[in-house]
């Protein structure tokens, strides 16, 4: 059964971090947005996301982690862990 | 009377238009504070800070834009790399060509005992002579060679590709000031592996004054910071980011003056380097041939140490200090910097400290006429001197 297409939310450590990850994203061919991570931040305080469609979360993070981009977690609309 | 300004070398002047354009939107689009709140202006904000990260990326070939730094100038770039790089009793190595943003944090630290330092001698236009120098003189506490691309007095180009290559065979770190050659010389990060290159972004990128890059190699280790603070980012650590470039840029970044250099730096790229060079030393090799062949005027350095240099021309009237030459010719109506420029080793080394010299630094809005009526100029002063 194909996954399902949801909104993921990217914690990311840096707005230069969450900025240079969606550029990653857009090369290849994933619209993105950076957001302030008002609703998942208090753990660590102060950082960014990044906003987008994906059914596979996991291999969007390998992906940004290869090109150096820390993914400090990700969170589903409903703001509960999926990594 | 319109002045005509050959002070490119400590600023460039005009700015071209689209600086300008790109500075003002700070007053109408992006005034709010980049990387610290979420609302739509500081979102906006930041952005264009990355675009500019990514244009200086791309034209100095820096693979991975967070290692683009924003400092306030270079010399603030030069302290990082001296100050966080160093550890007590390590040994960095200058050349004897070095403006004083390099030359007193070196000897600063080396009174106080702790790093030691050597400055070696280079010989313009003999690249092996210079690369043999720099290799003796390696010992095996050597950390870093830090030396200037360009001398921001006569011009002179050093074989920084080939220093850098010698440098990492010996384990040590290569760093490059770049205050008079970027933007007006190709430099590709990536390709020639250099740590650490500081510059300007107020002269050949034509930003505004209190612009500066950092630019950090691939595989290099990251210096210490200078200072630590607010970042907005991680903010419950009290420990500093260990990431690029929050490790190195503490507080509330110069919004207004790297809009503009964003506008410079697209500037630069949109004309092309190669482009800038061509131009500028057609201007300079016709001053340099105008002022050799007037009677009483001293051209500092020679065609062989010259090759290929800065478009940078120091000069003396005979009888004259180079500040008194500078006074005459601001009189006349022509902006130039006289004296010591900042760099009392290369006065030393090519015999012009006691008098200074006159300089004159040439940009890419400089014209053939202007050149002319410069030479003319001194050719006056230089009659009536004599």
């Amino acid at each position: 059964m194909p996954q399902r297409t949801e909104t993921i939310y990217l914690q990311i450590s840096s707005v230069t971090h969450a900025y240079r990850g969606q550029r990653l994203l857009e090369r290849i061919g994933i619209p993105s947005n950076v957001q302030r991570d008002s609703r998942f931040s208090s753990g660590r305080g102060c950082g960014y996301q990044i906003r987008l469609r994906s059914q596979n979360p996991q291999e969007i993070r390998n992906y940004l982690l290869q090109s150096g981009i820390r993914v400090l977690g990700i969170k589903d609309g409903n703001g509960n862990d999926l990594f | 009377m319109e002045m005509i300004y050959f002070d490119n070398a400590a600023t460039t002047w005009p700015k071209p238009s689209a600086v300008r354009a790109s500075s003002v939107n700070f007053f109408s689009r992006y005034g709010a504070n980049p990387g610290r709140s979420g609302h739509r202006m500081s979102m906006d904000t930041a952005s264009q800070i990355y675009r500019c990260r990514e244009e200086a990326a791309g034209l100095f070939n820096v693979s991975d834009p967070t290692h683009v730094i924003f400092t306030q100038n270079c010399t603030q770039g030069l302290n990082q790399i001296i100050k966080g790089v160093l550890n007590p009793g390590e040994h960095l190595l200058i050349s004897d060509l070095e403006h004083n943003s390099v030359y007193r944090p070196a000897y600063q630290l080396g009174q106080e005992g702790k790093i030691q330092y050597n400055i070696v001698q280079t010989y313009p236009g003999n690249d092996d002579a210079t690369i043999k120098s720099f290799s003796e003189a390696i010992r095996p506490n050597t950390r870093l060679i830090l030396v200037t691309h360009c001398s921001n007095v006569f011009g002179f180009r050093l074989p920084i590709e080939r220093l850098c290559s010698l440098a990492h065979r010996r384990g040590v770190l290569f760093g490059v000031d770049a205050a008079q050659s970027a933007g007006a010389f190709p430099i590709d990060c990536s390709q020639a592996g250099y740590d650490y290159v500081a510059m300007p972004g107020h002269k050949g990128l034509y930003g505004p004054t209190g612009t500066g890059l950092l630019l950090i190699g691939e595989n290099t280790p990251f210096p210490s910071p200078l200072m630590e603070g607010g970042t907005g980012s991680v903010s419950r650590n009290p420990v500093q980011p260990q990431e690029l470039p929050d490790l190195l840029e503490s507080g509330t970044l110069n919004t207004f003056g790297i809009l503009g250099l964003l506008g410079g730096i697209r500037f630069v790229r949109k004309v092309g380097i190669r482009q800038i060079a061509r131009q500028e030393d057609a201007l300079y090799q016709k001053l340099r041939r105008n002022l050799s062949a007037v009677p009483g005027v001293i051209v500092c350095g020679d065609t062989v140490s010259c090759r290929n240099a800065a478009p940078v021309l120091s000069f003396q009237v005979r009888g004259q200090t180079g500040e008194e030459t500078a006074s005459r010719l601001a009189d006349m109506g022509f902006a130039l910097r006289g004296g010591l420029h900042c760099s009392p080793l290369a006065h030393q080394k090519m015999g012009t400290l006691d008098r200074g010299t006159t300089r004159a630094g040439i940009g890419y809005f400089n014209t053939g006429e202007q050149v002319d009526a410069l030479s003319n100029a001194v050719e006056r002063i230089a009659r009536n001197t004599r």
